[in-house]
């Protein structure tokens, strides 16, 4: 038998916590919320300058680079100022960083290997742009709420400790692939779908700009590995073809807020569907929705025309791509 | 007349969930009229993948599986007098009811706990196991006496686990088991092991390439159920002689005197459901270093793991009755000599098939290649007979010439393969010496 992947799951009171920052206010009257009701008022500065901290002192990645910043978190740095030291090589090597901008530090991210020199304060409200309940405050936590979700899974993803937060910002249309040229200044809070394909620079640059997290389609494997960043990848490695019909269902989150679970190569994001999930097991072949797994016709969706039961190879009709003859076993059937 | 019990007719379900698979066999017998058979069907979990251990996995989904599984066997499993709640179809005769459902959960199917306490919840009227070490060394401890043979090694190869577990008769009469793993932690681990440099050594294609790593890395994040690429092809055949390799080497005291005694090999897992039958033979062969006799059966529907134990019960079985040629994958006969260097190029093998319905066959075999001759299936017995040649003989048996039957419904074979290739077997040191390697060793299979 074969079970029917369902790209979007709908999970109905799921669990899950907005993290709050220092500063951040809760805005929440009442246990119940819906859209558009006064969430959270954010305290949020400029960003000066993100400085890769591995990169700079020249660590490995699982070395911790963390342990040579000599100053704290929220202190203020003058630009000029020793920033952090690393001693190598018995004490014959020394790397010292000094800071490029006058600002205030942020760590939030220095688990990813990132610092961040802030400038001026502001302040910001957020509103809510989903319906669920407000279960309660914690200061580690933040904001615990429970609300219907959308679950999308990751081929996968960076190894994340937390759960990581953030809004759906979609670089361009979505649905091209980009070079760091087009970017904005600005990615903090937001964890940045970059389109079909991702290359390296582009993810190093959008984490520069403070991205949370960054999502794509398919990458290459060696850059993937070599990246260390949050990253989750929903297709494959390498030249995989990136359907219109997930695509145009994907799009429809932007701007919604996403947790990212790194742990479980799973993507929440914070909407109402009416998505309405067939069985999990297919009954008949014919018309059912595939996505290929064959070399040639990689990640293209399509409609299964005819199987024969006997050589196990299946006629599935991809649109505008044409048809093809693939074998069932090369075969995803999806729920859309 | 009432009959004995054992000859009532009886039919029973077991379920195994393993290496993500959900692999289900229903027998059913009527041993009073000699009808026998073991429905068998697999469903690949991979599609949920982490949704295993989340809320949307639950009684609901196993409901619907034995709704869809009375579907596909065209039999009546659950009683629907009883609405939401799961009870058993008691069993009347052929395609109504069953006298009971076992599921087996292999302690290494990830997300375990999830499963079986899922399971648990779904419904009282199923058995529960769990397939563990101890499992696996009752069922080849009793495979080695039920089968009659001395020795019999079982490879389960997974990508992420490699088992193997032997059962060895000691002079004493005692039944020595033993078992070694290797297993992978993570998904990543495993896609970068492409890159090393010992597993290049067995490959034919370079793997240094980014589109080798990116095609490796689909394949084991996808859970692939079938290849159709020659690259990946390849990289599964050198994983598993590499793996199999490995393990021997590293554990020489548990594979002493492999091939000395009367050897079956049995297979199962995920790889050998992607290779085809001479990449596996060439992975296992080379993998364990064999050279002599054995018989080799690849459990491709898990149906010893889930009436293995019934078979060596017999009338015993808590379950059902079960007979050995249903439950026995057919066999392959695999003949390992010495071939002396200066027969590299001569035939070191003739002999013949005989069938009842067709006229004897002639068969020969040539140095240097790993010929594989499929067998009449038509038959309801074959003999086969052969005799060694040119100086051709096994290392540390005493005899030349070959006899055996291959009978259905008791232990049919399928292949007959001989190994004529030189000793030792040497791999690299480059994918291209490699393609010169296995296209002298392949040099046609015989039908």
């Amino acid at each position: 038998m074969e079970i029917r992947s369902r790209i979007f799951e709908k999970y109905t009171n799921y669990q899950c916590s907005i993290p709050l920052k220092d500063g951040d206010r809760v805005l929440v009257k009442g246990k119940k919320i819906k859209e558009g009701d006064l969430l959270l008022e954010k305290s949020e500065s400029t960003l000066k300058k993100s400085i890769n901290l591995p990169k700079v002192l020249n660590c490995k990645s699982n070395e911790g680079s963390e342990k040579y910043v000599l100053k704290m978190d929220g202190e203020y740095i003058e630009k000029g100022e020793l920033l952090a030291q690393k001693v190598s090589s018995g004490r014959l090597n020394l790397t010292e960083l000094f800071s490029p901008v006058s600002g205030v530090l942020d760590f939030s991210r220095i688990k990813q290997g990132y610092i961040d020199i802030l400038g001026e304060e502001r302040k910001s409200i957020v509103r809510s742009d989903f319906t669920g309940t407000i279960n309660g405050v914690d200061p580690i936590e933040g904001l615990l709420i429970s609300t219907d979700v959308v679950c999308i899974d990751g081929v996968v993803s960076s190894k994340t400790e937390d759960n990581l937060f953030g809004n759906l910002k979609i670089l361009g249309d979505g649905n091209t692939i980009l070079t760091e040229k087009i970017l904005e200044d600005d990615y903090r809070g937001k964890i940045v779908w970059v389109g079909p394909y991702l290359y390296n620079r582009v993810a190093i640059e959008l984490f520069e700009r403070g991205a949370v997290a960054v999502l794509t389609y398919a990458m290459s494997y060696t850059e993937f590995r070599e990246i260390g960043l949050p990253i989750m990848i929903l297709g494959g490695f390498g030249s995989v073809h990136c359907d219109g019909s997930f695509l145009k269902k994907f799009l429809s989150f932007k701007n919604k807020f996403v947790i990212m679970n790194g742990n479980e190569n799973q993507l929440f994001i914070l909407s109402n569907s009416d998505f309405k999930h067939r069985g999990w097991f297919v009954s008949q072949y014919e018309n059912q929705s595939v996505i290929s797994r064959s070399p040639s016709t990689y990640g293209s969706i399509g409609k299964v025309l005819e199987y024969d039961r006997d050589t196990s190879f299946v006629l599935v009709d991809f649109g505008k791509r044409g048809t093809s003859l693939i074998h069932i076993g090369l075969l995803d059937f999806v729920d859309l | 007349m009432d009959i004995l019990p054992v000859l009532k007719k009886n039919s029973y379900l077991t379920v195994l969930i393993k290496d993500n698979y959900i692999s289900a066999n229903l027998a059913y017998t009527d041993l009073s009229v000699q009808r026998t058979y073991v429905l068998s069907d697999r469903t690949d979990l991979s599609p949920l993948k982490f949704r295993l251990d989340d809320i949307v996995f639950n009684k609901e989904f196993w409901f619907e599986y034995f709704n869809s599984l009375e579907k596909v066997f065209d039999w009546d499993i659950i009683d629907r007098e009883w609405g939401d709640n799961f009870k058993i179809k008691e069993f009347e005769r052929e395609e109504v009811g069953v006298t009971g459902i076992k599921v087996i959960v292999d302690d290494n199917q990830p997300f375990f706990k999830n499963i079986f306490l899922s399971l648990k919840e779904f419904s009282k009227d199923i058995v529960l196991r769990i397939l563990d070490d101890r499992y696996m060394e009752v069922l080849v401890k009793g495979l080695v006496n039920r089968l009659e043979y001395d020795d019999i090694v079982w490879l389960d190869l997974d990508f992420s686990h490699f088992s193997i577990y032997r059962g060895k008769k000691e002079k004493d009469g005692n039944i020595k088991f033993v078992l070694t793993k290797i297993d992978w932690a993570n998904e990543i681990g495993l896609i970068d092991f492409v890159k090393s440099s010992k597993l290049n050594a067995f490959l034919s294609v370079d793997s240094s390439s980014e589109d080798i790593l990116n095609r490796w890395a689909n394949c084991i994040a996808h859970g692939y159920e079938y290849i159709s690429d020659a690259m990946l092809n390849d990289i599964i055949r050198a994983f598993t002689t590499l793996q199999i390799l490995s393990t021997k080497q590293s554990n020489k005291e548990k594979f002493d005197e492999l091939g000395k005694l009367n050897t079956a090999i049995f297979i199962s897992g995920k790889i050998p459901q992607l290779l085809e039958i001479r990449e596996l033979l060439l992975s296992v062969i080379d993998g364990l270093e064999l050279d002599g006799v054995f018989d080799l059966f690849v459990d491709r529907e898990s149906k010893l793991f889930t009436y293995g134990r019934s078979m060596i019960e017999k009338e015993e079985s808590e379950s059902i009755v079960v007979l050995k040629g249903d439950i026995l994958p057919k066999a392959i006969k695999l003949l390992i000599p010495e071939v002396p260097s200066k027969s590299k190029s001569k035939i070191i093998f003739s002999g013949k098939i005989y069938s009842q319905l067709l006229e004897p066959h002639e068969i020969y075999s040539l140095g240097s290649s790993l010929e594989i001759f499929k067998l009449p299936s038509r038959d309801e017995k074959l003999l086969i007979e052969g005799e060694l040649k040119n100086g051709t003989v096994f290392s540390h048996l005493s005899f030349k010439q070959i006899q055996y039957i291959s009978s259905k419904k008791v232990l049919e074979y399928e292949y007959l393969v001989i190994d004529g290739r030189s000793r030792p077997i040497v791999y690299g040191p480059s994918p291209h010496d490699n393609r010169v390697k296995l296209r002298i060793w392949g040099n046609g299979d015989k039908e």
